[in-house]
This record gives C-alpha cells, sequence and structure tokens, in this order.
C-alpha cells in the first residue's frame, strides 16, 4: 500500500529513523532543560559539546580501536568534564546580577570549543561506526535498526527516570524548587551554586552520548553538533519549558516530521520541518505540549 | 574695573560655560556626531582599501547592532531575530532589482524593502506577546536561522533568489549620478548610523522611550503607565527592524549577489554579544561593541590558526572584567574625572553620577507642598464617583481570597482597607488593576463597569496604583521614572519626537516642571537626577507615589506607601494624602501602619480572610470588638493625635 506515493513499509522505515534521530534531540533538549532550571541560563556552548561527543568517539573506536561499550564510559567523562568547564569558566565569574552575561561567554566558550576542535580533527567530517553491528529487526513488517531502538528505550527511559527523581528524590526537589524560585530555595538551603555546577555536568554527558549516537547518521565534524542543538533548543520550545515529558515529546515529534518530510518533499526542508510545528503550538498552545500556565502574580 | 576683577570675570564665566558643556546632555551627541564625521572624512586623505573593507563590515554589524538595542538594551526583548531580517532584505532587495517582473532600481526597491521586513520583523515580535523572554529568544532565533534556508530551498521561491546556487548580478546602488563603490557605499553607512543614533536618541528620551525602558523592569510597570504593552513591543521590533532592513540593502547591492553559507546561524548571537560588550541600552554602546568586538579578532592573526580560540577567550574574559560593558565603565569614570576636572557650582543638583545620601532630601522641613501649576493637574472634578465594587469574590485554587466584598472609595475621601496578612488586601487591589480575573461581582469606576477592561485601559480609567515593592525602574533617574509616568499625556505624536519637532520640545520642556514640580511634592527635589536604584527604598517608595501621581488618577491605590519610611517621611506623606483628598481624588489606603491609618483616614474597612468584618470611621473601628480579636489585638492602644482619639 502506498502513502503519498510512497509504499509504507518505506514510510514506516523513516518513521522508525525519526524516532531514533528525535531521542538524539530529546537528550540533548534534556540538557538544555536540566541546565536552564537550575540556572536560567541557555548553554550555548552545548552544541560543540555535542560535536565532541562525535569526535571524541570517532579518535576511540576508528583511531584507538576501542570497543562501543569500553568508548562509552570515556565519552560520558570526559564530556562531563567539558561540562564543567563551561560552568566553571562561562558561568560561574559572572555576577549575579546582571543576567545576560551568559550570551557572551557560553558563545565565546562555543568559538573556542569548535576551534580547537578543528585544529584538533581537521575540517573535514569523520565517518564514526554505529555501536551495534547487527542486522535491523523486522517491526510491523519494516527494518528497525537495533541502535536506534536502543536510543529510543535509552532516552524514554531517562525521562521517566529524571520525571521520577522530580517527585521522588530530595535533589529532584531542590531542582523544582529552584527552578521555581531560586532566591527562595537559597533560603530554605538548597545549595543552587551546587546545583547549576550539576546540571553542567550532566547536561555535558548528554550532549556528548547525543553526539556519539548521532555521529554515524550524519558524520563527526567541528561543527557538526551546532544544528543538533537547535532541534534540542525547539524541542523543548514544542515540547514545554523545563518538562521533560515536553523535551520526549519535541524531540520525537520534530525526528518523525524531518524524516518524513525528508522522504515526500526534499532533504532540504530538513530545517523547516520544525516550523509548522512551532507554528501551531504557539497558536494553540503557547506555554507548549507540556507546559503550565500559571496567573500572574504581583 | 580694574584688569584684575576683569580676569577674574572672564575666568568664571569660563568656569561656567565648562561646567554647562561637560554637564549638557547635547555634549555626547556632539562628540558622537564628531567622531563618525572623522571617520566619514578619513578615506578622503588616506587611501586604505583594507581598512575601508574593514569598516564597512563593523558599520553594517553595528547598524544591525543600534536597532537590535532597542528592543534587547532598552526594552530587554531579547529578539534574535534581527539577523533573519538583514538576510531576508538582501533578498527581497536582490529579488526586487534583478527579477524582470519587477525590473527595480535598488533606490526603487529600498522602501518596499524596508516595508516587508518592518512586516517579517513585526510578524516575528508577535510570537512574543504569547511566550515567555527565554521562548521568544529562542523561537526568533530559530527564525533567524531559517530565514536564508526558506530563501533557499522552496522552489516557489527559487526564481527570485537563486535557490541554492545563489544571487547573481546584483545591481549597485546609483544616486546622484554615481555608482556607488567602496567608498561612497562606506560614506551611506556612516550617514545611515549617525540618522539611526539621532532617532534613537529621541526616541529614548521620548514618552514612549521612558515606556520601552519600563518594559525592561516589568511588563506590570508598563501597564501600570497606562500604556499598552503590546504597543510598546510593536514598537520596539519596528525599531529593531529598520536599521537591519537598511544593513541588508546595503550590503547585497555591494556584494552584488548572496551565496549561500552567508548569514551564519549564530549571527544573531554575535549581534546581541556586540551590544552586552558596549553596553546594553546605551546609544554608543552598539557601535563601541560591534567596532571593538569586530576589529580586535585582526590583532590575533599573527595567532594564525589560534587566532579565533584567542577570540573567544577574549569574549569570555572581556565580560566577567566589564560586565556591564565598556560604555558604562567608560562613562563612569569619564562621571569621576568630570567632578575633578569641572567641578560643580556649590548648591547645584548632584550629577546623576553620584551617591545618593540617605535621607538628605527627604523633605523633612519642606512639607511637601503642591504647587498650584500641580494641583491644577490633579484636581479631579466634583462630580466624578470613585471606584465601587460589589459583591467582590476570587478564589485560587479553590481557596477563597475574596468572599462578596462590597467596597467603595468616594472622592475627596481616604478609604483605608487594613487586615492581617492573607486577608485579601492585596488581592482586592490585583482585581481593580485587572492582573487577575474576577470570579464574580463588579468594579466600576465613576459608574462604569471596568471588568472588561485590559490593566492599562483601567489605568486609562483613570485609576493609578503604588506597589508593595516600589514600582520604580532602577535604571532611569527619579526624574525619568515620573516622567515615564506621564506616559498618557502625551502632547506630541511619535513622528514629532522623533524628530524633535518644536511641539514636541515644548512638549518635553513643560513635562519635565511638571515632573520636577511632583518630584517637590513628594519631597525627593533633591534626588532627580539621580538613578531610583541608588535611592533608600523610603524614596523610591516615594518615587513610586508620585510616579502614579503623575498619571493624573482619579482613584488612586496606594499599597503600603508608609513601610519602610521614616517618621518624619510618614508624616509628609501623611500631609500629601490630605491634600490630594481636597483636590479630590478618590485615594484608597492598604496600611499595616494603623496609627498612620487612623491618623487620615475618613473610612476604614477592615478585611479578614476575604471577608469584610468592619467598616466605618476610624474611631468606631477600633473600638469594634470582632476587630480588635482578629487583627489589632487586645493591647492596641492608638495615639492618632487627635483630641477626640
Amino acid at each position: 500500500m502506498d502513502i503519498f506515493g510512497v509504499d509504507q513499509r518505506i514510510v514506516l522505515t523513516a518513521f522508525y529513523s525519526g524516532l531514533g534521530v528525535g531521542s538524539v534531540y530529546v537528550l540533548v533538549a534534556l540538557g538544555y532543560n536540566l541546565v536552564y532550571r537550575a540556572t536560567r541560563v541557555f548553554n550555548l556552548a552545548q552544541g560543540d559539546i555535542v560535536s565532541w561527543g562525535g569526535l571524541i568517539a570517532f579518535s576511540l573506536l576508528v583511531t584507538h580501536g576501542f570497543s562501543p561499550l569500553a568508548a562509552l564510559p570515556v565519552i560520558i567523562g570526559a564530556t562531563a568534564v567539558l561540562g564543567f568547564g563551561v560552568e566553571r569558566i562561562a558561568i560561574a565569574p559572572l555576577t549575579k546580577a546582571l543576567s545576560f552575561g551568559w550570551v557572551l561567554t557560553t558563545l565565546g566558550m562555543s568559538v573556542v570549543l569548535r576551534n580547537v576542535a578543528e585544529l584538533q580533527w581537521g575540517p573535514d567530517p569523520l565517518r564514526v561506526p554505529a555501536f551495534v553491528d547487527r542486522a535491523p529487526i523486522s517491526l510491523l513488517g519494516s527494518p528497525f535498526r537495533v541502535d536506534f531502538m536502543v536510543t529510543i528505550i535509552g532516552a524514554a527511559a531517562l525521562v521517566a527516570l529524571l520525571e521520577l527523581a522530580d517527585r521522588k528524590t530530595i535533589i529532584g526537589k531542590a531542582m523544582v524548587a529552584t527552578a521555581l524560585n531560586r532566591e527562595l530555595a537559597q533560603l530554605r538551603g538548597i545549595n543552587v551554586g551546587l546545583l547549576g555546577i550539576g546540571s553542567f555536568v550532566v547536561a555535558g554527558a548528554l550532549g556528548g552520548i547525543a553526539g556519539w549516537l548521532i555521529a554515524p547518521i550524519t558524520f563527526a565534524s567541528f561543527n557538526s553538533g551546532v544544528l543538533i542543538a537547535l532541534k534540542g533548543f525547539l524541542a523543548i520550545a514544542i515540547g514545554g519549558w523545563g518538562r521533560h515529558v515536553g523535551a520526549l515529546a519535541g524531540g520525537l515529534l520534530i525526528g518523525v516530521a524531518e524524516a518524513l518530510a525528508i522522504l515526500w518533499i526534499d532533504v532540504d526542508f530538513r530545517n523547516l520541518v520544525p516550523l509548522p510545528l512551532l507554528a501551531a503550538i504557539l497558536l494553540i498552545r503557547p506555554q507548549g505540549l507540556f507546559g503550565r500556565q500559571v496567573e500572574r502574580h504581583v | 574695573m580694574s584688569s584684575a576683577s576683569m580676569k577674574r570675570s572672564d575666568a568664571g564665566a569660563l568656569r561656567t560655560l565648562a561646567r554647562r558643556v561637560a554637564y549638557s546632555p547635547g555634549t555626547g551627541t556632539v562628540l558622537l556626531l564628531a567622531v563618525l564625521a572623522v571617520f566619514a572624512l578619513w578615506p578622503l586623505v588616506v587611501d586604505d582599501q583594507l581598512l575601508l573593507r574593514r569598516l564597512y563590515v563593523i558599520g553594517l554589524f553595528a547598524l544591525i547592532a543600534m536597532g537590535l538595542n532597542v528592543s534587547l538594551g532598552r526594552a530587554g526583548e531579547l529578539f534574535l531575530g534581527v539577523a533573519g531580517l538583514f538576510a531576508a532584505a538582501a533578498y527581497i532587495s536582490g529579488a526586487l532589482t534583478t527579477h524582470e517582473d519587477f525590473g527595480l532600481s535598488p533606490l526603487q526597491a529600498a522602501p518596499i524593502t524596508i516595508v516587508a521586513t518592518v512586516v517579517l520583523g513585526v510578524a516575528m515580535g508577535l510570537v512574543g506577546l504569547r511566550v515567555s523572554a527565554w521562548y521568544f529568544a529562542i523561537v526568533t532565533f530559530y527564525f533567524a536561522v531559517v530565514i536564508p534556508d526558506i530563501a533557499t530551498s522552496l522552489d516557489v521561491l527559487e526564481e527570485y533568489t537563486g535557490g541554492g546556487l545563489g544571487l547573481f548580478g546584483v545591481p549597485r546602488i546609483e544616486a546622484l549620478g554615481q555608482v556607488f563603490g567602496r567608498r561612497e557605499t562606506y560614506w551611506l553607512i556612516v550617514a545611515s548610523i549617525a540618522g539611526v543614533y539621532l532617532l534613537t536618541r529621541n526616541l529614548f528620551s521620548s514618552p514612549w522611550g521612558l515606556a520601552l525602558a519600563t518594559m525592561r523592569h516589568s511588563d506590570v510597570a508598563v501597564q501600570a503607565l497606562g500604556a499598552s504593552t503590546v504597543r510598546a513591543k510593536m514598537l520596539a521590533y519596528v525599531f529593531s527592524s529598520v536599521p537591519a532592513a537598511l544593513a541588508g540593502i546595503i550590503w547585497v547591492h555591494t556584494e552584488t549577489g548572496i551565496a549561500q553559507g552567508n548569514f551564519p546561524a549564530d549571527l544573531s548571537f554575535l549581534i546581541a554579544a556586540s551590544i552586552m560588550f558596549g553596553g546594553m541600552g546605551t546609544l554608543a554602546g552598539p557601535i563601541v561593541g560591534t567596532g571593538i568586538l569586530q576589529y580586535v579578532p585582526q590583532f590575533f592573526d599573527a595567532f594564525e590558526r589560534y587566532e579565533l580560540i584567542i577570540y573567544g577567550s577574549f569574549l569570555i574574559v572581556g565580560m566577567v572584567l566589564i560586565p556591564r560593558g565598556v560604555v558604562h565603565e567608560t562613562m563612569k569614570w569619564v562621571g569621576l574625572l568630570r567632578l575633578r576636572l569641572v567641578p560643580l557650582a556649590p548648591g547645584a543638583p548632584a550629577p546623576a553620577s553620584a551617591q545618593a545620601k540617605p535621607g538628605a532630601a527627604s523633605g523633612e522641613a519642606s512639607g511637601a507642598l503642591l504647587t498650584e501649576d500641580v494641583a491644577a493637574r490633579l484636581r479631579v472634578s466634583p462630580d466624578r464617583a470613585g471606584l465601587s465594587a460589589t459583591g467582590v469574590s476570587k478564589s485560587f485554587g479553590g481557596v477563597a481570597a475574596l468572599r462578596d466584598l462590597d467596597f467603595e472609595a468616594a472622592p475627596a475621601r481616604i478609604s483605608a482597607l487594613i487586615g492581617p496578612n492573607g486577608s485579601g488586601k492585596t488581592t482586592f487591589l490585583n482585581l481593580v488593576l485587572g492582573y487577575y480575573t474576577i470570579d464574580g461581582g463588579a468594579i466600576r469606576v465613576d459608574k462604569g463597569d471596568i471588568g472588561g477592561l485590559a490593566p492599562h485601559g483601567r489605568v486609562r480609567a483613570g485609576i493609578a496604583r503604588t506597589f508593595q515593592a516600589p514600582n520604580v525602574v532602577p535604571e532611569l533617574t527619579a526624574l525619568e521614572n515620573v516622567l515615564a509616568g506621564m506616559f498618557m499625556d502625551r502632547r506630541a505624536t511619535l513622528v514629532e519626537y522623533l524628530l524633535q519637532l518644536p511641539r514636541a520640545r515644548a512638549a518635553g520642556r513643560a513635562s519635565r516642571a511638571q515632573a520636577r514640580a511632583l518630584l517637590a511634592a513628594v519631597g525627593l527635589e533633591g534626588v532627580a537626577d539621580i538613578p531610583a536604584a541608588a535611592l533608600p527604598s523610603g524614596q523610591q517608595r516615594l518615587l513610586d507615589v508620585a510616579r502614579a501621581l503623575a498619571t493624573g488618577p482619579r482613584v488612586l491605590l496606594l499599597d503600603e506607601p508608609a513601610s519602610g519610611l521614616s517618621g518624619a517621611e510618614t508624616e509628609a506623606l501623611g500631609r500629601l494624602l490630605l491634600q490630594l483628598r481636597e483636590l479630590g481624588l478618590a485615594i484608597v489606603l492598604v496600611e499595616h501602619n494603623v496609627p498612620f491609618v487612623m491618623s487620615v483616614a475618613d473610612s476604614v474597612t477592615v478585611l479578614d480572610r476575604g471577608e469584610r468584618i468592619a467598616l466605618g470611621p476610624p474611631a468606631e473601628v477600633q473600638r469594634d470588638p470582632a476587630v480588635i480579636a482578629s487583627y489589632l489585638g487586645e493591647q492596641f492602644e492608638v495615639d492618632t493625635g487627635e483630641p477626640d482619639a
């Protein structure tokens, strides 16, 4: 059976790969969410951490012949350190009262990371092998790549874990409190500074994993993370502020829409795909799919 | 006259002149225009094509940055779409001058391009009306990224934009019988910068400009001026779009084409960074910031491959070392140096850079009197009916904050509203101002139901309010804060203000005189030129009262105006309220300072847990057993200073 002139099995395959790529966006979006909730900052260097994740994966897997399972902790460790470094260098020294300074400092970090990466790995895209070397599994008559399956399940599990942490653990509750009101959270004895560092570290690790997962599909290069970071941005804009479930829904939605647009229209349209989604959300539900709206207090 | 005394008077005149020059607000403008003139003239003397090329790029970026500075720096709106507007203008003007359907010359295409770009900019901005600040930043950033993508990937546009191959053969600008080369283009850019600078300067000092500065502080504060936040934002977006359009037009007709990759994704952030580096909301900031951030990298050329790495580090270090930007930092030193070189005459008002001395000018002795002029402005005609609320109810998530409240504030009366914390006083004020939607009942001003009005519409209907946390804009001086309050009293159109036509100049002078008189009325005349942030909290509260009065209200709501005031300041405030009562204002006083309330109020309403438990003259209410039980307490003894108390 054809759907808009394309065989339904191919549509289904595109749908699967959309979910796979979408869950990479979810990881990036989760990183933004964590950092934003703890610090009210958008780390403009997040995209470069994603690039670094892919490039480090290349060095480990291709140059040094690591097995994927051995490479993963190294990638996580290295990008977590990058996240830590960004917080210490670009965020910590800023005076609290001046709210926009981080634009400049994280932009500076981004420029530095990108150019160091270019010096280290060169300007050309590098091919990184997929981390699962198995034949696709057939689902509803269409092949489903195993690495996509793992990514999707991993992203969904992570979202569930974070949502659960918000409700059940003391750190999660501290995060929620800090997101609502930093000063009040501080008065409650929450160490918001430490929470900020922690969020950057976790976001760095998530960015690194995302970079590693996406590298087999898009290749790894010093600037490959920028567009992925933008999709992560948009995932939360569509899904709703500060909500992990929103990041999941937004990321998957963008991933699937992109895959289908490439299939039905043209590969050039990849970056335009979120536009109608975003427009629809803004018109119907400006707080995002899962965002909450509260009456303004004066 | 002896020659010695001549010399002395000469020196005196010279000193006065120096003082006038050094402290005149026009001096900065003259200086900047002089610098621009030097920039305009040097290509006639020196032939340096490389520098010319460099300054051309800096000038274009500076133009875009000056536009963004109105939204970002002045109004606090992270409108990152400007880089997209720059691209859009380039494509539109390129298409209009190359495609055979149009066949326009660059100059003919310019007005169409500017209008189209502004429409696009405002459409982008419309999004901002529905979403929070960061959301807005991301969405407009994304728009900036996709605009070049749209231009190159949509099949319907390919014919006009050249699609992925790029656009070629765009004609150069031709005017005054001359095809514009590098040098002419450069002059055009310098002239555009001068023009945008002057317009921005006039905008910033106009009522609209003050409303934009207030918006950076909060939307609520803008509404309290009687200004529509929607219109204020639209204005900021228009002001940000026009320079981006100009830059796009000049760029495309100089490069004579567009190639893919001409508009990098982080261009928007780079422009925003220039403003922050230069000094947010300052007039020269975007020019200085762009100049430094674009010019400095060449010094790192020697480091070759490490050039950009050093540049990125420079951004971080620069922001950490001078977080307020180059212009703010320089002005601080210039201000100190100026005080040193050209000391103020004794008795002259302190300059804005000086620190306020707490209590120094708080009207302790003056008695804070309204001048005739101000009294005439504030007088309310006797046929007004004041504020009346009937059956007002409001609950939050099932918890009733107000239950069936009746409240009357008659003209020429001070009606106090007291009660323990959480009794619903502030909720009531928020309902009157329209920040909360009412669950039941009606609120009327002069017998007209205001239920359907937006917050700023209610201010226009004659309600003004002061806030528990004083609603003053910290960056603006005391005088500017009061001037902002006079927003509704604009006596010239925006265009007149922008061009500083006679009517706008006259209106500006009249407003400043009135604002000074209002400041004097609350005892703040001595701190008129000091930023509100530098004032102690008591004076900020009085400034909030002056700002509220500047809107010319018929109903004045005061939310704990006496808290944080000294004894003398409280007394002066009491005298001012009595004067305002004489002028016919209906005054609603929410206050915890019970002796103060008892001494000035004509009637007192007591709230407890959202319900009215007493209403009557002060003497009666303070003997009411229910009031004593719930609020005043058994031990309470009142000293109202009146014989019958």
